[in-house]
């Protein structure tokens, strides 16, 4: 009578169980792909100042060397940091943070020394974009600027428009200090520690994207880019010496460096050259993390280009005049252009192992 | 109660769950609007972990796990996780038109404070062995994390199917 009634319970538990579990055909299937999440974040604001928070990385195992980072707050330009206000909008509905869209990229998968060989493999990469993915990086190089004129003019106020229409611009203050151990005896050093504040000063993405997927030999992959444009980026020691009441007197802007409208666009890993996370043993016999963006294949010829802008250096005050060439120009400060330009980085091939030191 | 009645009862509420299955439709937008606007969740909540708690990712070079040798086979291994995190006022809702997109939305509301006390990691690995051993691990960084971060804008993240 038990088994009889267990049966009829079973069998009464089954059809509620195949209501719910019904397999996708091919038609489903390929709705669903596509889609994706989208995110979208409004009045972000973070503050680790005002009750402290730290995040310390030990760099070896007995913690003697180590990264601690403080003071971190990530808030709105032009506002204050723990404010009610700092927060600032990042993506739109229609140009959101995206995660989970699956796409069919050709990897390339031939032979890497032939210029005959362009074999590729049709591939499902997951995709995830930040808002403003399609925003290409303006050409603002100091030729360019010279040469096209309005036609510059018109693309920058083009690209401000498109950018700051989904994101707000964005500060970011972070203190790093780092210590490590002075050997025995040796005065030849100064004590083991170095201080830095980091601010960052209108800060926005452009151009973003990943797209994650396994190739057959090297395992996990990786193509995108990256592109950020930033009004301003110090790095200053000034405060340390002030709280440690060996250089009061000093002035902030004598203990600090800024780089001034930075435009900074990386292609990290492409359909052609994805960049690979493994590990392998060294010749200890320890393992060893590995990135690599392999070689360019002879039949492609051409790596995309990386290029990063700077407008200008300020070593301590704006017009230094320690710094001047002339009445009214200073040595890192042009009138038109940029301070500083690499223009058409390509990668033909980068290995980055870690090692044990 | 007999345990005839508890059967009986036990038999009736199998009955009808088909036919409560039967009555599970899709929400059509007018019926989401009626969702929208009620408080949804809140939560508080503090985690605290033991030092026995691991995270592994393992890595066979694209092959499935029973097919890769052991050459093809290593981790990444994050070692002892432990210490405590909390959280204040996190909240989630059912958002029908959001910011006036018609489309519907899971918004969540992000806690005012997170506060971090001693969350660490023992170490951070890279392996041959999925667990961690002196002679085939090699130590990466460790991570500590201390302190109290304020989310003082009532931040709020959207989630919904993008186009």
């Amino acid at each position: 009578m038990n088994k009889m009634t267990s049966f009829i319970y079973l069998s009464l538990l089954l059809p509620s169980l195949s209501l719910a579990l019904e397999s996708m055909d091919d038609n489903e299937l390929g709705r669903t792909t596509g889609e994706g999440i989208g995110v979208i974040v409004e009045n972000l604001s973070i503050d680790g100042k005002t009750e402290g928070f730290d995040m310390t990385l030990d760099l070896t195992k007995d913690g003697e060397n180590k990264l601690i980072f403080s003071d971190f707050s990530f808030y709105k330009t032009g506002t204050t940091s723990g404010a009610a206000d700092s927060g600032g909008q990042f993506g739109t509905v229609n140009d959101p943070i995206s995660i989970g869209d699956l796409h069919t990229v050709d990897i390339y998968s031939g032979d890497v020394t032939r210029p005959s060989s362009s074999t590729t493999t049709p591939t499902t990469v997951m995709r995830a974009k930040l808002p403003g993915s399609s925003i290409q990086q303006v050409d603002r190089s100091t030729a360019n600027q010279a040469e096209a004129g309005s036609d510059y003019a018109d693309d920058l106020a083009d690209f401000n428009t498109d950018l700051y229409s989904i994101t707000d611009k964005f500060n970011l203050d972070l203190t790093i200090n780092a210590s490590f151990p002075i050997p025995a005896g040796d005065t030849t050093v100064s004590p083991g520690a170095f201080h830095a504040d980091l601010n960052v000063v209108g800060l926005a993405a452009y151009g973003t994207f990943s797209d994650i997927f396994a190739t057959a030999d090297g395992g996990f992959a990786m193509a995108g880019a990256t592109g950020l444009y930033i009004d301003s980026v110090t790095l200053s020691s000034n405060a340390f010496a002030v709280k440690e009441g060996t250089g009061a007197a000093a002035s902030v802007t004598n203990s600090s460096i800024s780089f001034n409208g930075l435009d900074i666009y990386t292609v990290l890993g492409t359909a052609n050259q994805p960049l690979t996370v493994d590990t392998e043993l060294d010749a200890d016999g320890n393992s060893q993390v590995v990135m690599e963006i392999g070689h360019l294949p002879a039949s492609v010829g051409t790596a995309p280009k990386s290029n990063i802008y700077v407008e200008s250096i300020y070593f301590g005050e704006q017009d230094n005049p320690a710094l001047a060439t002339s009445a009214t120009t200073y040595a890192f400060q042009p009138a038109v252009g940029n301070t500083m330009e690499i223009i058409g980085l390509s990668i033909q091939h980068l290995k980055i192992t870690t090692k044990d030191l | 109660m007999n345990i005839l009645s508890i059967r009986t009862l036990f038999l009736c509420f199998l009955i009808s769950s088909p036919l409560s299955f039967a009555e599970l439709v899709a929400v059509d937008d007018e019926g989401l609007m009626g969702i929208s606007g009620q408080s949804g969740i809140t939560i508080n909540a503090k985690v605290v972990l033991g030092a026995e708690s691991n995270f592994i990712y393992t890595n066979t070079s694209g092959k499935a796990e029973a097919d890769a040798s052991p050459a093809e086979t290593s981790y990444l291994i994050v070692n002892g996780i432990e210490g405590a995190l909390e959280i204040k006022g996190l909240t989630l809702d059912l958002i029908a038109d959001l910011n006036n997109s018609g489309k519907s939305a899971l918004q969540w509301g992000l806690p005012s404070k997170i506060v971090a006390t001693d969350l660490k990691t023992e170490g951070i690995y890279a392996s041959t062995t999925k667990t961690v051993e002196p002679t085939t691990s090699t130590f990466l960084t460790a991570v500590h994390m201390n302190g109290t971060l304020l989310l003082p804008a009532e931040t709020k993240i959207s989630v919904f199917v993008a186009n």
